[in-house]
């Protein structure tokens, strides 16, 4: 556990007096225990199972060589965050994040029993609980913003948005959060070159989603979507207009997500929530052709991020975290690669983040009857420091039971 | 609608890709187990005789473009759709295989052999070139065997979660070891002697010196992979919210029919529960069947926009998200893919240059829907494309959409302000919430 240090105490009292000028935060610390106001989390949910061992590699360790003889990251390699741990190669432009303290690497995030399935284990995650059957029709996320009853009557309190399906994580019976690959898909339904068959065409469109009353259930749960997308969609490509970025960023996919997220923070827009997804972790086979450059993208996109928030003035607002459904196995396969594991290590990101590490690193040698690691921080521990450190809300409510929060948000 | 009439145009949604009003004009006094009977029936199909895609290095462009029109031009759509469940339950990419030609391979065997016993198909793609690559059951060998192809053969191909342990999953993949195939000729794959694991392997609770063939009655014979089989099957042809008991009657008649899949679909489209209430537009239709719909329903004709939008509303044949597939439902209607179906439908609806099967046509616009008021163009438009009225709500609204083109008291088809509101009226319809429905 990170101790505290004469950085976070000054960041202490920046924060204090400027919530004090704004009237709108209370800061840690100060009796109350809910910060309310307009904090900002994004979640990047890397798919496939993001290979942890060479994420964060223990790289004094001489079993993590004998396990992996072929993928092993190499010692002289690393860039090393500790005397037994560093970060893979490509992950180097977070260096300088870990050393301003701005990111905490939390160890061995699991659950108990893991599941080794993608599908299912991408459940566990995104409704927050390893129960079956799966209630697939509320994530976690989805039940912070129940709790937070007024997102749910903005347009876009929260949005999955860089493509890809609406996550379980947002589910909500009560809401239907937008979600689109770029800005651009909002330019304006029918174009703009306007005629009056085209404006009377759009504006009933319009209409007939906002007041229809369809018969069938499954059509009204369609126009409700649909009326929330229109909503969205207006204040979606107003906003992006409104908003700016300070610093360029990598040419990448997650890169252009991050770009057009801090542009919709800049012009401050009610969005509480960012859900981005980039996949293509599942590395099986010839690992070392394909993971660097998803760490490089990762890497280079996130360190954008964060120099792009310091620049727009937004940085003491916005918190980032990474996960992935697993890990994977800690001795490599025949075909260079490696298959489903189970616990790994995660990203938390920003000024407002206590760096440094929380947890265990799981030990290599002591695994469990597959051979594979064994976890130590429950990843539910990490929700509630987010819910209720960050975002300011129950998380026992929200999560249903309660879990020890960590340190890194203060 | 009498509901001989009601039942067909459900048949033929879930069953095929729709049927027009002339269509069912002509089902409708013969009867819905004559409809099963023809959509289940052998016969020649002039789409057999398309030209096959030979350029393999496009991204499969021209595959799906084949395989496109085939579904849409089709007298067999039972055969087609029935492929394209196929291509969602064994999901493969092209984006990890790389190479169209081992997609085409895929994409006849599931058409070839996907009305005919699943057992046999099963043994056709667990050696499936194509699937080789996607689960990398090639470059597998015995020292440590990769996992990927057992565990989802069980999860998702046959069996479902919860009916195997790790151990099964890692003896599995032992008996999938050591297969590789010839690149130039693409056969399925065969075994070969220095990689594969001979020795013996406890599955379930039998123990042999399994291979992939082998596997099959152990898979097959499991108890619950009736039962799954029945479940995915259900959730595609009958209501996608349906649970795994739902479908538990189905499992049975799967089971008695030996696997035969063409003889237990025909057993499900004859069953009450196939039509009962609550399983008719109980669907979100998929992008490939929204877009087959509308072209069906306008008589318009496909260009290559059409594969375009179908991607941007979220499904791209042969590219599905993953080896789960697309998983469909309300996930099709997320907002950036609901706009991309509106657009779409503007695009199709206001395209020029239509051939005279297009109800936009001059002289059909003429034919199907002469003068009418705009209340009676309303309701014959929705007719054809929802085959019903919609809710009075959304009536009055397109009724009033069209009141600017009347002349005098009459809306007028054939002319031209007449036929551009005709475009907008259709447009309108294929975005109703009505009109994502299956």
């Amino acid at each position: 556990m990170a101790g505290i240090t004469r950085r976070d105490f000054l960041k202490g009292l920046t924060f204090v007096s400027i919530g004090a000028g704004m009237g709108v935060k209370a800061s840690a610390g100060f009796g109350k225990r809910f910060m309310a106001g307009d904090h900002i989390m994004v979640v990047i949910q890397m798919s496939g199972g993001n290979d942890g061992l060479n994420t964060v590699v223990p790289y004094t360790d001489p079993k993590y060589y004998q396990y992996r003889p072929d993928i092993a990251i190499a010692a002289n390699r690393v860039v090393p965050l500790s005397s037994k741990l560093g970060l893979h190669p490509q992950l180097q432009p977070l260096k300088s994040i870990w050393e301003s303290g701005d990111m905490a690497v939390i160890h061995g995030v699991g659950y108990p029993n893991p599941d080794r399935s993608h599908f299912r284990a991408m459940e566990i995650w995104q409704t927050g609980s390893p129960d079956v059957p799966a209630n697939l029709t509320e994530g976690w996320i989805g039940k912070y913003m129940d709790k937070e009853g007024h997102l749910l009557t903005t347009a876009a309190g929260a949005m999955a948005i860089g493509g890809g399906d609406v996550p379980y994580a947002m589910y909500t019976p009560l809401y239907s959060p937008p979600s689109f690959e770029t800005p651009d898909d909002f330019t304006p339904l029918f174009g703009d070159n306007f005629t009056v068959e085209l404006m009377k065409r759009k504006a009933t469109l319009r209409t007939i989603y906002q007041t229809g009353t369809p018969e069938i259930q499954l059509a009204e749960q369609v126009r409700v979507a649909g009326k929330a997308a229109i909503s969205a969609s207006d204040l979606i490509s107003s906003s992006i207009n409104h908003g700016s970025n300070s610093v360029t960023y990598p040419q990448s996919g997650l890169g252009t997500t991050l770009r057009n997220v801090a542009r919709l923070i800049s012009s401050g827009i009610d969005t509480r929530i960012y859900y981005v997804t980039i996949g293509g972790f599942d590395t099986h086979a010839y690992q070392e052709d394909l993971h660097p450059d998803l760490l490089q993208e990762l890497s280079g996109a996130l360190r954008a991020f964060y120099d792009d928030l310091q620049g727009l003035g937004y940085a003491d607002k916005v918190v980032l975290m990474t996960f992935s459904e697993f890990g994977r196995r800690v001795e490599q396969n025949v075909s260079f690669g490696t298959d489903h594991g189970t616990a790994a290590p995660l990203f938390v990101i920003g000024k407002p983040v206590a760096g440094g590490f929380y947890g265990e690193q799981p030990t290599l040698s002591d695994l469990d009857e597959n051979s594979d690691l064994k976890f130590d921080v429950d990843f539910r521990q990490v929700y509630a420091t987010m819910i209720q450190g960050w975002m300011g809300e129950d998380a026992d409510l929200v999560l249903g039971s309660h879990f020890d929060r960590l340190g890194f948000i203060s | 609608m009498s509901e001989v009439r009601d039942r067909l145009a459900h048949l033929f949604r879930r069953a095929g890709f729709g049927a027009t009003p002339e269509e069912l004009d002509f089902w409708e006094p013969q009867g819905v187990d004559a409809a099963v009977d023809w959509m289940l029936a052998e016969r020649p199909d002039p789409t057999d005789k398309d030209p096959k895609p030979t350029n393999f290095l496009d991204g499969g462009l021209a595959l799906i473009n084949w395989w496109f029109r085939k579904m849409q031009r089709t007298n067999r759509p039972f055969r087609e759709k029935m492929t394209l469940f196929w291509h969602g339950h064994f999901a493969t990419s092209l984006a990890k295989v790389g190479l169209a030609k081992y997609m085409l391979q895929q994409n006849e065997t599931l058409r070839n052999y996907g009305m005919g016993d699943f057992r046999m198909l099963l043994k056709k793609i667990n050696l499936d070139p194509a699937m080789m690559i996607w689960l990398d059951t090639l470059g597998s060998y015995k020292d440590h065997p990769n996992e990927n192809y057992s565990r989802e053969v069980m999860e998702l191909f046959t069996l479902g979660r919860h009916q195997y342990t790790e151990s099964d999953i890692k003896e599995l993949a032992r008996a999938f070891s050591g297969y590789t195939f010839d690149y130039g000729i693409g056969d399925n794959g065969v075994k070969t002697p220095w990689g594969h694991d001979f020795g013996f392997k406890k599955i379930f609770s039998a123990i042999g010196d399994f291979d992939a063939d082998s596997v099959v009655p152990l898979l097959t014979g499991h108890p619950h992979c009736t039962k799954f089989l029945a479940w995915r099957l259900y959730r595609f042809f009958v209501n996608e919210s349906a649970l795994e008991g739902d479908a538990a009657w189905f499992g049975d008649v799967i089971k008695l029919n030996r696997f035969n899949i063409k003889e237990s679909m025909r057993a499900l489209f004859l069953s009450e529960q196939f039509y009962s209430p609550e399983n008719r537009y109980a669907r979100i239709k998929s992008p490939v069947e929204y877009t087959l719909s509308l072209l069906r329903d306008t008589g318009t004709r496909p260009d290559l926009y059409s594969i375009y939008y179908m991607s941007a509303m979220g499904q791209l044949l042969m590219y599905p998200p993953t080896v789960e597939g697309w998983k469909g439902g309300m996930i099709w209607m997320s907002s950036t893919r609901m706009f991309r179906r509106f657009q779409f439908a503007q695009y199709q609806c206001t395209k020029s240059a239509d051939g005279a099967g297009s109800i936009f046509s001059p002289q059909t616009a003429k034919t199907l829907f002469g003068d009418m008021t705009a209340e009676q163009m309303t309701d014959a438009v929705c007719q054809r494309m929802l085959g019903r009225q919609p809710e009075p709500t959304t009536r009055s609204l397109l009724v009033g959409y069209l009141s600017g083109a009347k002349h005098g008291s009459q809306f007028v088809a054939s002319v031209e302000s007449g036929l551009k509101h005709l475009r907008g009226l259709a447009n309108l319809i294929a975005a109703l919430p009505d009109y994502q429905l299956s």
